[in-house]
């Protein structure tokens, strides 16, 4: 019987942060054997066996795990297509915007036979998006800059869930009409828009010098700080990240 | 047209450059308004210009023209055509302390400060190495430098995969791609200064390298001290690259090339072709931020790797040509 059961035990290695916590979260944590470096949540996950990160995983490791399927993103195609080539199934999603969240997490429902909590976690957190919109609605609109990298101003644009988060929050996005996911901003056209608030990864470096020293949201310190672990991972979070985008927008508006 | 024109009017070219890239941007600011705004003037275009677009073109110039310079010194002291400023260490001493710097936490304003420090660490490193193995010879001075630097880009991956916050990662890996934006002032100063002391030492040792093109059993004959000079050069380049990769992180491809180029116009005479890369070396890398900050704003392009795509297939001409002569 325990032979059997490890036979027919699914075994799943998630190389994405937002892809571990998606699993966890639609109860298919039991069949993650292991996960990329930066998978530190929920505490599950981060006791499990790691395979690198960055683009520096190991498919050796990988391999090791003996995995039925590999999850990652598109940024890890080419070890995904090591994978493939050393015959393991791998799937690779792409969760840049909210839409690519939601699908995601219904992917990996199917994949790990949990499709009907994946759904069910997928319209909890559909509703609570929707809920917390309403809300953000009923105040004035303020414009915001999110400084993804401090010394660089690398900025969420069009086609990111941090993109569709602000909108929601009733909050237009600086950088929202550029064509690329990450772009690195100018700090001259920052200063002159001057974006009533600033939202920032926690924790960051300090705000010294130019441009800060010009920027009114750092002067007026319009700040919302939210933990990097939150507001720099879609996954099934995204909920809480609008909530403390609307509550902290609430403060000067 | 003879050698001194030719410098005069690559500095002519380096002036018109900077003045016309302090009226482009992301904020619009009209000409004239901009070149006034240089000296005084309130509200926010005279704040772009003084604070954030006329550091960033000095840091411009000083990197390109230190790089320049460097590379020019570095090739003939070490007589090897593909010798660059960073190959003792400097870019790679940087890289690793900046890392550190960012997982230290530190304000990004320190950061300038941590490269220096980290390029003049490794160059010391190499240098100590290479002379204490006793007779070093340039091949031993390049394989220690070879060494030092890979070490160096060793412990930096390492503090890539092993920072606490994704964000940190993110930051290193921005720092190393090469970016003249970020650098106020104080940063620009900072690097002037260290650019001048390497220029200064440059200057003392100009003529015993200079007879160094004959080779080294020449020159020893002509009355050069071979270990010395290329000792001391070693030194004021790698002061030139520590000054440059502390406002600019790792800018490739100036330092390697534009001495080739300088070559072409001015002939091989080292102190002719050093004076020549200084301003050529700033034309490149002002026009490349020109390009990096104007082509698509308020998008910015990182600059060090315009200046690869354009670097590497000229860097692969030169690899070609070398090869047909040995």
């Amino acid at each position: 019987m325990i032979c059997l059961s490890l036979v027919l035990a699914l075994r799943i290695v998630s190389l994405a942060p937002a892809l571990t916590e998606d699993l966890f979260a639609i109860g298919a944590g039991p069949a993650v054997v292991g996960v990329d470096a930066n998978s530190n949540r929920p505490a599950g996950a981060a006791r499990l066996p790691r395979v690198g990160g960055m683009r520096e995983v190991s498919a050796e490791a990988v391999l090791a795990l003996h995995p039925d399927v590999v999850v990652g993103i598109p940024y890890e195609d080419r070890i995904l297509a090591d994978l493939t080539r050393a015959g393991v199934r791998t799937e690779r999603l792409d969760v840049s915007d909210l839409r690519g969240d939601f699908a995601a997490i219904e992917r990996l429902g199917v994949l790990s036979g949990h499709a009907r909590e994946a759904r069910a976690l997928h319209r909890v957190i559909e509703r609570r998006l929707a809920g917390l919109s309403a809300q953000a609605a009923r105040s004035r609109t303020a414009s915001a800059f999110v400084a993804v990298g401090i010394s660089d101003l690398r900025t969420a644009g069009r086609g990111t869930y941090i993109d569709d988060l602000l909108r929601m929050a009733n909050l237009r996005n600086v950088a929202g009409d550029l064509p690329l996911l990450w772009p690195q901003y100018s700090q001259e056209r920052l200063v002159a828009v001057h974006p009533e608030i600033l939202v920032l990864p926690n924790p960051h470096p300090a705000l010294l010098g130019a441009p800060w020293e010009r920027i009114d949201a750092v002067r007026a310190g319009r700040i919302v700080e939210i933990d990097e672990d939150d507001l720099l991972r879609p996954g099934p979070r995204v909920a809480d990240v609008l909530e403390m985008l609307v509550a902290g927008a609430a403060r000067w508006r | 047209m003879t050698r001194s024109a030719t410098v005069s009017l690559l500095a002519a070219a380096l002036v018109a450059a900077a003045a016309v890239s302090v009226t482009i941007g992301a904020v619009h600011v009209s000409g004239s308004d901009a070149l006034g705004a240089l000296r005084h003037g309130e509200g926010v275009g005279a704040y772009v210009v003084r604070e954030l677009r006329a550091p960033r073109i000095a840091a411009g110039i000083l990197v390109g023209c230190s790089l320049g310079t460097a590379g020019a010194l570095l090739q003939t002291a070490l007589r090897n055509p593909l010798a660059d400023p960073y190959l003792m260490g400097a870019s790679g001493g940087a890289g690793l302390a900046v890392a550190l710097a960012i997982l230290a936490g530190a304000p990004a304003s320190l950061y300038t400060l941590a490269a220096f420090g980290g390029a003049i660490a490794a160059t010391s490193v190499s240098l100590a190495v290479a002379r204490g193995a006793g007779t070093s010879s340039q091949h031993r001075l390049i394989l220690v430098g070879v060494g030092v630097s890979s070490l160096c880009a060793a412990l930096t991956t390492l503090a890539i995969l092993m920072a606490p916050h994704a964000g940190m990662s993110l930051s290193i890996l921005s720092w190393l791609g090469g970016s003249l934006t970020g650098h106020g002032w104080p940063d620009v100063r900072w690097a002037t200064l260290t650019a001048a002391a390497g220029l200064a030492l440059t200057l003392a040792v100009a003529p015993s390298l200079d007879a160094m093109r004959l080779g080294r059993e020449r020159a020893a004959g002509v009355g050069v001290d071979v270990m010395r000079t290329q000792f001391v050069v070693v030194v004021a380049s790698s002061l030139l690259a520590a000054g440059a990769v502390s406002v600019s992180g790792v800018i490739g491809f100036v330092g390697l090339l534009v001495p080739h180029a300088a070559r072409r116009l001015v002939g091989g005479s080292v102190p002719w072709v050093a004076a020549a890369s200084a301003p050529l070396g700033g034309l490149v890398v002002v026009l490349a931020d020109l390009v990096a900050r104007g082509a698509a704003p308020p998008i910015e392009l990182p600059v060090g790797i315009l200046l690869s795509i354009v670097g590497v297939p000229a860097f692969l001409a030169i690899v070609g040509r070398t090869t047909r002569i040995a």
